[in-house]
């Protein structure tokens, strides 16, 4: 089983993404309209024996400035549950255009850090629609699982924008309620000041897969509405959450909980802040991250997140 | 009349609790994405993890890189910043060529005994897969007073007296910068200057190679060495070469020295975990040796008067006197192969009488007992990443003698006499250091 190290092996499925987008968009604002909700496929999408292989682990830790360890950033295995997600989303059965998704929350709950090129299997399935104020939320909920260990779990929470009347109201998915959402507020103390790369989008884009054209192009995301090509959610959540992850590691042994939402888009190019806290005012707690720009006061919030060791599920 | 007691006598002791190290690997292979800092993390994680460090805050962490990027001016501290060791642990960057892993393990070692501080981490990382490459010295200064210029006309001035030349890349060469002879070369006249045959420098790496595997095979790396990127051995080791496979390489260097019997460019790090007794014994580590004392000598090689490698050849006499001790008091004796010849050469001067009188001033140190010679090999088999090769040698005699005096005192019961080790490295520059150690 190949592994995709660059958005090259991904292009076909952005191909088959873009030529269903027009068609699955007016099947969502028809069933809106005749407030039917749709529903996402209950099957999932399952990837065996992938792995992140050393070059590519090299490719993420230059990407996102964090040492090339031994095992892979916390963050590290959403590649691999990217790739499976990517085809779920641009499968005939996914209601929603892929396109017009945007990555809005992300919970991540590492049992142990993967290896660089350990091999897995990794599981992924849709959850939803579920209600929010912009629209509808779809979660993708992954794992990563060796032999029988599930080693990484991952939620992802992808909006559709104004697909909120196609959610049914008292439905399965009900309102979003999601960990990721269960954040501080964002902290203000300022530990790192930032210039996001230009070739950000690009390094990350070739790391991930992710080849949306919005990363990579100015004019392509001028076309959709945003003032300027714009940095990945998860890079920024990876260039985040690497400024304390030595210390959050040292403190749970590898077993770790990062929960994020985005907010403001970042601009490539773009300067900003990375402020950091401890939580309850503990080291030993985890740490509150936000990044922020705009002014002395930060007022626009591109990330806001937590690293913290892993608690038990309850 | 027996000699006088070392004026360090009345000092604590500063003891070899543990280590760590990465496999090495030959340039280009597994760490071939890894850089000098990515690699030094590895190994004080490893460290961190094999001793429970994790969070903990040191006293020092002494380390360095040879091969050094611009931005690497604070590599000790950015390694520790990515590892699992407390943000609070303060660190310094130390340079001293491929004697830089020793070096470091003799400041934390002699912090520890004067009680600056009860516990300490030295070591060193080295990429040539990631060497730095500079611009030439024309395009550098172009650049910079381009960019001192205040104004556009003075910009193009500034610019306008590039020439083509300028736009070359300098890679860091293994030369010496006054001699313009690549380390291999000065073995090669040092080789050459002591008659050391090609045989004899065949059956050392021979017997290197060897010796390693065994220790590989036997486990003894089990508590030293920590996987990275996939690797789990060092990749330079060749168990199955022979004497006649290493007689069928061509010379590279003068007509004694082959790829076989010369160390391959390599990368990798380790560190070891000096401390107090004390300290030591509150976190329940066992050490497995005490640094005893050490020593660092410089020859003038610009002048040819001695090899660029042979400063050792001066510092274990000086060392020896010192802490009265013989070089046949020592069970182990770590010599650096930074070539089979530099081994060879350097006993072969501890063993002549004219030398040893004409230029130490002293009656000759005397023969060694081979079998006591890098009994696990050394840098031929295992690779010689500068500045990790101390780390490496100080880990490995420390636990020989852990394990020498265990023997012992299974045959003979307590009090029989402590094992001892002496190590050498030799450095570029005409540098060397070497160490003793007793078991505890």
């Amino acid at each position: 089983m190949s592994t995709p190290s660059g958005s090259g092996s991904l292009a076909p499925v952005y191909a088959r993404a873009v030529l269903s987008a027009r068609r699955k968009g007016a099947a969502v604002r028809s069933a809106a309209a005749r407030g039917e909700p749709v529903v996402v496929p209950a099957g999932g999408v399952v990837l065996a024996g992938v792995a992140v292989d050393a070059d590519r682990a090299a490719a993420l830790a230059r990407a996102t400035g964090v040492p090339l360890r031994p095992v892979l950033p916390a963050v590290g295995p959403h590649l691999l549950a990217f790739t499976a997600q990517l085809q779920l989303m641009s499968a005939e059965a996914f209601p929603f255009p892929l396109p017009g998704l945007v990555h809005v929350t992300q919970h991540v709950r590492q049992h142990r850090p993967l290896g660089v090129g350990e091999r897995a299997e990794v599981r992924v399935a849709a959850r939803g629609p579920l209600v929010h104020p912009k629209g509808a939320l779809v979660e993708l909920v992954s794992q990563v699982v060796v032999g029988d260990e599930t080693v990484w779990e991952g939620t992802s929470g992808y909006l559709a924008r104004g697909a909120g009347g196609a959610v049914s109201s008292g439905g399965a998915g009900g309102a979003a309620g999601s960990a990721a959402t269960d954040l501080p507020e964002p902290p203000a103390r300022t530990a790192a000041r930032w210039r996001v790369p230009a070739h950000a989008g690009r390094a990350y884009a070739a790391v991930s897969g992710d080849a949306n054209p919005i990363h990579l192009s100015r004019l392509a995301a001028r076309a959709l509405g945003f003032p300027g090509a714009i940095a990945h959610g998860m890079w920024t959540l990876a260039r985040a959450v690497g400024q304390v992850e030595p210390q959050a590691v040292a403190a749970a042994v590898g077993a770790v909980e990062v929960r994020a939402r985005w907010g403001a888009p970042l601009l490539l190019g773009a300067r900003a802040e990375l402020c950091v806290e401890p939580l309850d005012g503990r080291r030993a707690s985890g740490w509150a991250l936000a990044v922020r720009s705009g002014g002395r006061s930060g007022e626009r919030v591109h990330l806001t997140a937590t690293a913290a060791p892993l608690s038990t599920p309850s | 009349m027996a000699p006088a007691p070392s004026p360090s006598a009345h000092l604590r002791s500063a003891v070899v609790v543990a280590a760590d190290r990465t496999p090495f690997s030959r340039t280009g292979r597994a760490y071939a994405r890894a850089s000098s800092q990515d690699l030094l993390t590895a190994a004080l994680d490893g460290l961190a993890a094999r001793t429970g460090l994790a969070g903990e805050r040191l006293g020092t962490v002494v380390a360095g890189a040879v091969l050094r990027h611009s931005r690497d001016l604070n590599i000790t501290r950015e390694a520790v910043l990515s590892s699992a060791l407390a943000p609070t642990t303060p660190t310094t960057d130390l340079a001293m060529a491929c004697a830089t892993g020793l070096e470091a393990a003799v400041i934390v070692s002699n912090a520890i005994r004067v009680g600056q501080v009860e516990s300490g981490i030295a070591g060193g990382a080295d990429s040539a897969s990631d060497a730095p490459l500079a611009v030439g010295d024309d395009l550098r200064r172009t650049a910079l007073a381009v960019r001192g210029a205040r104004s556009a006309p003075a910009r193009i001035r500034a610019l306008a007296r590039l020439r083509p030349s300028a736009l070359r890349v300098e890679a860091p060469r293994n030369a010496e910068p006054r001699t313009g002879l690549s380390m291999g070369e000065h073995a090669a006249l040092t080789a050459a200057a002591w008659g050391v045959s090609r045989q004899a420098q065949d059956a050392l790496a021979a017997r290197s190679h060897h010796a390693l595997a065994r220790a590989w095979d036997d486990g003894f790396f089990d508590d030293l060495v920590t996987g990275y990127l996939g690797l789990h051995r060092d990749d330079v080791l060749r168990p199955s070469t022979s004497v006649e496979a290493l007689a069928a390489l061509g010379p590279v260097f003068g007509d004694t020295m082959t790829a076989g019997n010369s160390t391959p460019l390599t990368d990798g790090a380790a560190v070891v975990l000096l401390a107090s007794e004390e300290w030591a014994a509150q976190r329940s580590l066992r050490p497995l040796a005490r640094v005893v004392d050490a020593e660092s000598a410089a020859v003038d090689f610009v002048t040819g008067t001695d090899g660029l490698l042979t400063a050792p050849v001066y510092a274990m006499p000086r060392l020896l006197d010192r802490i009265g001790w013989t070089l046949q008091d020592a069970d182990v004796l770590e010599v650096h192969e930074a070539f089979a010849s530099t081994v060879l050469a350097t006993l072969a001067a501890w063993e002549s009488e004219q030398f040893c009188a004409e230029r130490l001033g002293r009656p000759a140190l005397g023969a060694v007992d081979r079998s006591r010679l890098n009994p696990l090999g050394s840098s031929l088999a295992t690779g010689h990443p500068f500045a990790a090769t101390g780390g490496r040698v100080l880990a490995t005699a420390a636990k020989q003698l852990h394990q020498i005096a265990a023997q012992r005192e299974q045959q003979h019961g307590p009090g029989a006499p402590k094992p001892r080790a002496l190590l050498s490295v030799c450095a570029a520059g005409g540098q060397g250091v070497v160490m003793a150690l007793e078991a505890l």
